[in-house]
């Protein structure tokens, strides 16, 4: 709960998983939980292109999920 | 046989001290449960206060469970219990969920909150949590100094006194925070903390506390953050819907009053400065730069075995002339022959030789723990963070496969910081082609017997081999998995320079770790080999060479045509540094005729080669490796003679890459089963085998 409100704070903006841990000043492990943890519960929600989002893309092996996949509040 | 990086025992406070791990409340008459956000120094607190060793390190995740020390403090014997970090009760990941329970496991236990002084607020949310749990607590600001780096300056009196509960700061030499600490133990008390929730909430909470343990877990199942009170979920569900019906979130309304708390708290305890330059962002400049860091990395790797050796070498020749001077002196007993060959044999050459090669360890030991507490491990694996991602697995991968260069076994405990399971399985199994600490003897042996210049070069050259099987046998198993792309890069600690107490008592912990769970399979096995070999068959070979003739054609195609060097790889299966005491039995053993040693004549020589190797010590790190760096025994002399310069490296690759040793096995086992064990054991082997005949083919 801790990292909840900073979390939702930052992504009045859409940002990835990299920049909010540069950010926030938080491990990458820790964030992505956290963010998995608000979007289940409909706080945020992820935006754009990323392995976990895409259908089928030959370029999908090079996709880099925390670099790409951005995240926003609901 | 046990690990030897997590198997720290020991301690320097005498036998009342201990460590250990598990989840089971102790019978101490005082338990501490320190409670703090990652890689806010709660082990090293510990540490400082009982003389224990748990495993520390620089980075955010290193303690993955419940671990404790025990010590005496003013007459009390007090258990200090280490829980992972967490950023909040209710956690998210399996090492968080483990630290409400094991807090509730002492409900007598006092609570002391680690608090990271550069992220106040942050860790003061947490300490607000954990004052609603209605027990006594200490909080213990850690990092001050740091956070005056960045122009924080701190008032713990105003901190204390709007928390309501004692508040110590500690300086970075902790032992002497570990007394104020103490101090503040006896002023301990239990206040929940005032926060400023809705009224609605409170009421609900209220309604919810009969049946539930604290206001914390009436918050928590409010929120349904937590479930497990079944008497509540019903009152907490009824309780939702009005506040739904208020148009109020209970999990937002409660994270936010708790959010503004804490930083008013910390906004009142804390005093802007101007804010000096990091000197972590300085070097980082450097040391992170995408062309000079890796370099930087690659340098760093090969000063380092530059170092082990150059400061070990004259240590494993003074080890030597112990052996010499023992096997005088039983030369000079009159002993039944049978005894006299196990006790030269078996025990001063067998073991012995293995022994010998222990200051090698002890030096890596100390220039790894340096490395792991000063935050630069953190930067090996920021650097390959593009690597690992290439290769589907999270930055922070990269950890145990460093940490694999000290023993694999915690290496594969340590896989656990990984989320997923497949990400787990795949660096669990490529960690046995990264070489150990207990490779690292054999491989100096051989490289001072056939490249006695180019010693740590080759060393050097076989670490990045196993690194580079690592990584490819990851990748492998990534297309034969088909696991999905884990999660999880590396953050990046400040700077610490580490006390040299510390990195010494690790060192130590772990050299001492070693030779207690290496021993007795050492001795076991040495001395299986020299029964067999004291056993004559009616062709005058003794049995143990009949064993390794039958193999060595197997291993011809490798260029390991000598029986004594298959006959090493066979023990070496258990343990890797067996290998060592076998060549030793078999090219030198006990059939050497030495000279009967006067007592005091053996003493005076040790005396000697005591001065020397201090003097040679010194040579090498002043002269930086002038002095005598190049291992000088009979055994290198004779090893020398037995295979080509191809040969002697196939054999190097195979015992890097063959079967992992008995301790890696079930640690693999342990944590994945037996058909992974089995899969790795055959793995391995073939990966071995194909390389070193690929070696010794290609070697010039």
């Amino acid at each position: 709960m801790a990292l909840s409100v900073e979390v939702l704070q930052a992504l009045a903006a859409p940002a990835t998983v990299d920049e909010l841990a540069r950010r926030l000043e938080v491990p990458e492990a820790h964030l992505h939980r956290e963010l998995e943890r608000l979007e289940r519960r409909g706080y945020v929600r992820r935006l754009a292109c990323g392995p976990n989002v895409c259908g089928w893309c030959a370029l999908k092996a090079t996709c880099d999920t925390n670099a790409t996949e951005r995240w926003l509040r609901a | 046989m046990s690990c030897p990086r997590c198997d720290g025992g020991g301690t320097s406070e005498g036998a009342a001290n201990r460590a250990s791990v598990g989840v089971e409340p102790t019978d101490a008459a005082t338990t501490w449960c320190l409670v703090g956000t990652p890689n806010v120094g709660k082990s090293s607190l510990i540490n400082a206060i009982a003389g224990s060793q748990l495993q520390v390190g620089n980075w955010s995740g290193t303690t993955v469970e419940v671990a404790s020390a025990t010590t005496r403090i003013r007459g009390t014997r007090v258990t200090l219990v280490d829980l992972p970090g967490a950023y909040a009760l209710a956690g998210t990941s399996s090492e968080e969920d483990v630290v409400l329970p094991a807090l509730m496991a002492h409900p007598e236990a006092l609570i002391v909150n680690v608090v990271d002084a550069t992220h106040l607020a942050r860790d003061l949310t947490l300490t607000l949590e954990l004052t609603e749990l209605g027990r006594p607590m200490v909080v213990a600001l850690n990092l001050v100094e740091q956070a005056a780096e960045r122009g924080v300056g701190l008032e713990p009196a105003v901190l204390e006194a709007a928390l309501g509960v004692p508040v110590v700061a500690l300086p970075d030499h902790r032992r002497h925070g570990a007394g104020r600490l103490v101090d503040a133990s006896e002023r301990a008390r239990a206040t929940p903390a005032t926060i400023p929730y809705p009224e609605a909430i409170r009421d609900a909470a209220a309604r919810l506390a009969p049946y539930v343990a604290s206001r914390w877990h009436a918050l928590a199942t409010l929120s349904a953050e937590v479930t497990d009170a079944p008497a509540a979920r019903a009152v907490a569900a009824t309780e939702r819907a009005t506040l739904d019906a208020a148009g109020i979130d209970p999990f937002l309304a409660i994270a936010e009053a708790r959010h503004r708390a804490a930083v008013e708290l910390a906004g009142g305890a804390t005093l802007e400065r101007a804010r000096r330059a990091d000197p972590s962002e300085r070097v980082d400049r450097w040391l992170l730069h995408p062309v000079l860091g890796p370099l930087a990395l690659v340098a760093g790797l090969a000063l380092t075995f530059h170092l082990t050796f150059a400061v070990s070498t004259p240590w494993i020749d003074f080890f030597g002339l112990v052996q010499e001077v023992a096997a005088g002196w039983v030369a000079a007993m009159t002993l039944p022959p049978l005894i006299a060959s196990f006790l030269s044999g078996a025990l001063i050459e067998g073991v012995g030789t293995v022994v010998s090669f222990v200051p090698v360890l002890f030096v890596l030991f100390v220039l790894l723990g340096f490395l792991e507490n000063a935050g630069i491990l953190a930067r090996v694996a920021y650097l390959a963070d593009g690597l690992m991602r290439a290769i589907g697995l999270p930055g922070r991968a990269v950890l145990p496969m460093v940490l694999s260069i000290g023993c694999t076994v915690p290496a594969i405990q340590a896989t656990r910081m990984l989320e997923e399971r497949g990400d787990r399985l795949r660096v669990a199994l490529a960690l046995p082609s990264i070489s150990c600490s207990a490779r690292l003897p054999v491989f100096v042996l051989m490289a001072a017997a056939f490249v006695p210049a180019y010693a740590a070069v080759v060393v050097t050259g076989l670490y990045v081999l196993g690194f580079a099987v690592a990584i490819a046998s990851a990748l492998l198993f990534r297309r034969v998995l088909r696991t999905p792309e884990g999660s999880g890069a590396m953050e990046l600690p400040s700077y610490r320079w580490p006390p040299a107490s510390l990195v010494l008592r690790l060192a130590w912990a772990r050299t001492r770790a070693f030779l207690q769970s290496a021993g007795g399979p050492i001795l076991l096995v040495v001395s299986v080999i020299w029964l067999l070999l004291e056993v004559t068959l009616p062709n005058g070979t003794s049995l143990f060479e009949a064993v390794a003739r039958t193999l060595a054609p197997l291993f011809a195609p490798l260029g390991l045509g000598d029986w004594r060097i298959v006959g090493a790889l066979i023990p070496a299966a258990v343990a890797k540094e067996v290998a060592i005491g076998s060549m030793a039995l078999t090219f030198v053993g006990s059939g050497e005729a030495t000279a009967p040693l006067g007592f005091l004549a053996g003493l005076g020589a040790l005396g000697v080669g005591l001065l020397e190797a201090a003097r040679d010590t010194l040579t090498s790190l002043w002269g930086f490796g002038g002095g005598g760096d190049e291992v000088d025994s009979v055994l290198t002399a004779r090893l020398s003679g037995s295979l080509t310069t191809a040969g002697a490296m196939a054999f190097m690759v195979f015992l890097l890459l063959y079967v992992p040793c008995i301790a890696t096995l079930a640690a693999l086992r342990n944590a994945f089963g037996a058909r992974w064990m089995a899969f790795s054991i055959v793995y391995q082997t073939t990966i071995a085998y194909l390389l070193a005949w690929g070696v010794y083919a290609l070697w010039p």
